[in-house]
């Protein structure tokens, strides 16, 4: 299966050294990154987005996914012959940012994709052990 | 016709006024018509657009994704195998004098068909002589040419309806060669049975105007045997099998229904009254047996689906067609609305009820929509739509008739469904039919074709 990646830069950002991208960087307080991997219902994908460019998420990836928690599929018919499917289209998104980052990261994108309904999705935290810049080559804190 | 007697003395006068007269009709090369043989190539365009990509679409919008083009490979190919067959022998077979049950071989390549071209036109029109006393030979007023054509995208769609029964696991050689030798030894003789003016069914006075027998039956029940032979799919009936792309489908059924116009309404094989009221007849069944299958569905599952509706309406054309030059509007409102609520139950209930894998309902919509338009031909048909100088009274619908139509029913279901069986189990034990269930599983869009879709 393919799945289609897309990533995001926010406004104003210059890549290479100018602009809003690298100000105020104070490197050493980013040793510790984590990987938020949040799966939400795909409408919500607009709204998370806009919530967290104020936070000065940097980028983030979003890819289309199947999949099922407490929500419930629905039955097809085709000519009699039925089907039921369990699998829903969500939206994965996985930002990557420093570990200071991760409530307020956390408590937007919960802000913005909640329904109260059954099926809103779950945030999972992961480490990330080291990242790079293609680009650049530059590492880990100044990678994001 | 008696030449009138005269006296010695007014025999030289009469045999100049003789002739000055006009020939009798008999002794004429019979007259082309441009209008007739205008829109006769219209049909045969409209009716190959049938197949591709109309039935294409159909077909590939109800599998699942891995099979998609292998799917509309399969109506794409025949196209091209039954156009060469039908050349080289089939029409031969099928459309000319011969005998009962199949033509002679004066047509093999289609030699002589440019007979009659003189200065880059046809000098007479198509004629095929009964060669049986007293039964009248078929006249057009158009060339050989366009005849055998529109006849050939006939018998180009007919093994491309079989299609729908096998999908998802035949072999494409095992295809192929079922296909050019059906086309041979099953289509082109039951064609000549019931068009050829020689074929036995046509003497009888069974009545199929564009193929309810020649056509959809023949495919429903070679279908059903296919189905049968090759075994149910890998997975069915737990795994979910569901459509890929409806719209597919959608698409290609409203392709099938123009382009049915070219099937029925060319089946007159003119541009008169009577292609009016099979173009007409054809519309208003088309439409009743769309809406009876959808409100059947929405009855009985709660929601009336597109597949339900496209299906609906292409049982709707099945019906028609061998009624289509035979019946009034109100009697094809009746025979619309039984081909949708039959067709529905056939392909939902009596599918499942029986449990025989037919992938695409081949069976459940040509092969029983067929049969209840064939039947049904047998009661609603109209006297004067059929009458000629020889029947004045024509073949009206009645008791009799249906016992006709009874007759070329059984008859195309015994001799297809037979035939195709025995090619079949030749082909199993030379080639094999089937895809290995790795293969199936995989899909034959790579396996067979080498290529994928989304």
């Amino acid at each position: 299966m393919i799945v289609e990646v897309r990533t995001f830069d926010p406004p104003n950002c210059t890549r290479g050294g100018k602009g809003t991208c690298d100000a105020n960087l104070d490197t050493t307080r980013w040793k510790i990154m984590k990987l938020i991997m949040a799966i939400i219902k795909p409408f919500k994908l607009d709204d998370v987005r806009d919530a967290l460019t104020p936070l000065g998420v940097q980028g983030l990836t979003v890819s289309e996914v199947k999949g099922f928690g407490r929500q419930k599929g629905q039955t097809e018919i085709y000519r009699g012959a039925e089907y039921q499917v369990s699998f829903l289209p969500k939206v994965k998104i996985e930002v990557a940012v420093a570990d200071d980052m991760v409530d307020a990261v956390m408590e937007a994108i919960v802000k913005a994709a909640n329904t109260d309904k059954i099926g809103d999705g779950k945030i999972f935290v992961l480490n990330v052990e080291r990242a790079l810049r293609i680009r650049t080559g530059e590492t880990d804190a100044a990678a994001l | 016709m008696t030449r009138p007697r005269l006296s010695w003395g007014l025999c030289a006068l009469a045999t100049a006024m003789l002739a000055a007269v006009p020939a009798f009709a008999d002794d004429a090369p019979p007259k082309l018509d441009s209008g007739d043989t205008a829109w006769m190539l219209a049909s045969t365009a409209l009716v190959l657009l049938m197949t591709i990509p109309g039935l294409a679409l159909f077909y590939a919008g109800m599998v699942r994704k891995k099979n998609i083009l292998a799917t509309m490979m399969q109506s794409f190919t025949i196209c091209c195998i039954v156009t060469i067959v039908w050349m080289v022998a089939g029409y031969s077979i099928a459309f000319t004098t011969g005998n009962a049950y199949m033509g002679n071989f004066s047509r093999i390549m289609l030699h002589g068909i440019a007979d009659h071209i003189v200065k880059g036109n046809d000098t007479q029109a198509f004629v095929l002589a009964s060669g049986v006393k007293d039964v009248a030979d078929m006249a057009t007023t158009i060339p050989e040419t366009v005849y055998m054509m529109f006849q050939m995208t006939f018998a180009i769609i007919t093994p491309a309806l079989i299609a729908g029964a096998f999908a998802d696991r035949m072999k494409f050689s095992a295809m192929c060669i079922f296909m050019a030798v059906w086309s041979l030894i099953v289509y082109s003789p039951i064609a000549h049975w019931v068009w050829a003016p020689s074929g036995w069914a046509s003497q009888l006075g069974v009545l199929d105007f564009a193929g309810g027998t020649v056509v959809h039956i023949n495919a429903g029940v070679a279908g059903l045997v296919c189905a049968l032979v090759l075994g149910k799919r890998e997975g069915y009936p737990a795994t979910n099998m569901a459509p890929y792309n409806l719209a597919y489908a959608v698409i290609g059924a409203s392709l099938l229904w123009v382009g049915w116009f070219g099937f029925n309404a060319g089946s007159a094989v003119a541009a008169n009254g009577r292609a009016g009221m099979a173009m007409s007849v054809t519309q208003i069944a088309t439409a009743a047996a769309a809406l009876g299958w959808m409100f059947a569905e929405w009855i009985s599952k709660g929601k009336p689906s597109v597949l339900g509706a496209a299906s609906g309406a292409v049982a709707g054309l099945v019906a028609i067609t061998p009624a289509s030059g035979f019946v009034l509007p109100g009697g094809s409102i009746v025979i619309g609305v039984a081909a949708g609520v039959g067709c529905f139950w056939a392909a939902t209930s009596l599918k499942h009820m029986l449990g025989y894998d037919d992938s695409l309902d081949c069976f459940g919509v040509h092969g029983i929509g067929g049969i209840i338009g064939a039947l049904l031909t047998g009661v609603f048909a109209y006297g004067p739509l059929s009458a000629t100088d020889a029947s004045p009274d024509g073949s009206p619908g009645g008791l009799a008739q249906l016992w006709l139509q009874c007759q070329g029913v059984a008859s195309t279901l015994v001799y297809s469904g037979v035939m195709t069986f025995i090619i079949l189990m030749v082909l199993k034990v030379t080639i094999g039919l089937r895809v290995s269930e790795e293969e199936e599983r995989e899909g034959l869009d790579i396996v067979l074709h080498g290529e994928q879709v989304f």
